[in-house]
């Protein structure tokens, strides 16, 4: 009795904290592919939330749930069928200049050195490009722990440096809001542990910066986010919205904890119940 | 000091004799069996198995190779020329419209069939229309070495130009980089191996175009050569005339291959 009742305390649904300003409102967005009604499928059913200022979100889900697609079309590369996105005030209709973006796969061109690679959004002729680009991006790799390897190519690298060199390109014309889609899925147990490490001291550092990541692993989710929001299989919608009580700077040790593991559960709970 | 300079000496020499091994396993089976084939065709035509007239001895080509040698590299210019002036307008033809069809997909849908229906018809059939539209000279040869060279570039450009991942696209757009820039800086880099594949093969197809085209204009050229030597009879001519042309051939080759190895020495992922 007593447990069920700190529980319910603890997980706090995320609607009960002060409101901050929104930077990113979904408002019943859906996703629909294909024509005709035979060959429709509804990848994202009708999907409210918002994501304030400054905050981390994890958006978790069971794979192919609509939480990547979801993703896409906050960062404009994908069109809702219904409902509508606004970031930053604006209403979104196609990529926005200070969105930084990571996928799964860290998209590394082979044929550059990783800190060329971190340099290529600066090829875009729209975004300025500094005279302190370079320099910028050489002291990302390091904080990545890549010194000694910005003239290495992506070949020359394991998985784990890759995305490194991704997070890095995300970062290096310093984006107000940052999408990550699945992006350590690919990388081994040890790796991902470290690569989460490395991109929540990275998020700490650089203040006031709104993230959305997309994951399917619940821990991960609780490690990284200050908010997990729980996307049911497809179609689908989001069916839980909690706060991540843990003060930062975390440690991987809060994995440990009694606290990180009652979430986690409560977390696989939600994933696995069927909601039609 | 001493120790590090012997060191370094005993690692140079277990390497070069490393790779003179292996220089040996790659270059002598093929020489063997070369030099092998070549003695047994000199000995059947010499204890007169072989006609001469039918296939002269391997030294009998190579006599009548270095006395017509004049005559020979004079007519093996006009193919040479012609065979270059085809794989590059076939290069540049290919890529440009290869790359126009991958631009869009309404210009790919409209396109891409004829393209590949035009490749199924066996060219050769069309040679005789080229000579009603475009005479007997050396441009209509050249024109001709550039219909059959420029299918395969064209559709290893246009198979080249799917090779990045769908995900470098969504990447490009996400950083809101123009459709044309993605296409130079990320789909040509990626599609580059490809067309190099189109363009050996290109390479080959273009001196059979520039040949072909001499079998029916019978003017000059290799091709002229052998069809003249083949109707006199001069059978060890016309195995010089086909030495030369596979010399044609080579040197075509070679220049395209190592225009690769420049090429994706700066596109290397290594």
């Amino acid at each position: 009795m007593s447990t069920a009742a700190t529980s319910r305390r603890t997980i706090e649904p995320a609607f009960a904290s002060p409101a901050a300003a929104d930077y990113v409102a979904v408002d019943r967005v859906r996703k629909v592919y294909g024509t005709g009604t035979r060959q429709q499928v509804e990848a994202v059913a009708a999907s409210t939330f918002t994501i304030k200022a400054g905050e981390f979100v994890a958006l978790l889900g069971p794979s192919g749930c609509g939480k990547s697609t979801l993703l896409m079309m906050i960062a404009g590369l994908d069109l809702p069928s219904e409902g509508a996105i606004v970031v930053a005030g604006r209403p979104l209709t196609a990529p926005r200049a200070q969105t930084g973006i990571m996928f799964q796969d860290p998209t590394l061109l082979p044929w550059k050195s990783a800190l060329d690679n971190v340099l290529f959004p600066f090829q875009v002729a729209s975004r300025p490009a500094a005279g302190g680009n370079r320099l910028r991006a050489m002291a990302l790799l390091d904080r990545v722990g890549l010194e000694g390897f910005h003239h290495h190519k992506p070949g020359q690298l394991s998985g784990g440096m890759r995305q490194r060199v991704a997070i890095c390109r995300a970062l290096v014309y310093e984006p107000d809001l940052l999408l990550m889609d699945e992006p350590f899925s690919a990388l081994d147990a040890i790796t991902r542990d470290e690569m989460n490490l490395v991109l929540m001291k990275m998020w700490e550092e650089e203040k006031h910066r709104t993230a959305l990541f997309v994951t399917h692993s619940i821990r991960e989710a609780v490690y990284l986010a200050d908010r997990v929001l729980v996307m049911s299989r497809r179609p689908g919608r989001i069916v839980e919205d909690i706060r991540i009580p843990f003060a930062r700077p975390r440690g991987l040790e809060i994995g440990e904890t009694v606290e990180f593991n009652r979430i986690c559960g409560h977390l696989r709970g939600k994933i696995d119940h069927r909601s039609h | 000091m001493t120790d590090i300079g012997l060191g370094l000496a005993r690692v140079e020499s277990i390497d070069l004799s490393a790779l003179g091994r292996t220089a040996i396993r790659l270059v002598a089976p093929p020489l063997v069996a070369a030099v092998l084939l070549l003695g047994g065709w000199e000995m059947l035509s010499r204890s007169g198995v072989l006609s001469t007239r039918l296939l002269p001895a391997p030294s009998l080509v190579f006599d009548t190779l270095v006395r017509s040698l004049g005559v020979l590299l004079e007519q093996a210019q006009p193919t040479f020329w012609g065979a270059v002036l085809g794989i590059l307008l076939a290069a540049a033809l290919g890529i440009v419209l290869g790359a126009a069809v991958s631009y869009s997909r309404t210009m790919m849908q409209a396109v891409y069939p004829t393209v590949v229906f035009f490749q199924l018809i066996p060219k050769v059939a069309l040679a005789p229309v080229f000579l009603l539209w475009f005479g007997t000279g050396f441009a209509a040869n050249v024109i001709f070495s550039v219909f059959i060279a420029f299918f395969p570039v064209v559709v290893a450009t246009i198979a080249g130009l799917q090779a990045a991942p769908p995900a470098y696209e969504r990447l490009c757009r996400s950083l809101m980089m123009p459709k044309a820039q993605m296409f130079l800086t990320v789909k040509f880099p990626f599609a580059l191996p490809h067309i190099f594949n189109g363009l050996r093969i290109g390479v080959t197809f273009a001196v059979i175009g520039v040949v072909l085209g001499e079998f029916i204009t019978a003017q000059t050229g290799l091709g002229y050569i052998i069809l003249f030597s083949a109707n006199n009879f001069e059978t060890a001519l016309l195995l010089a005339a086909i030495l030369l042309l596979c010399g044609v051939g080579v040197v075509l080759f070679a220049f395209f291959l190592a225009l690769e190895t420049i090429v994706m020495r700066i596109y290397d992922s290594r």
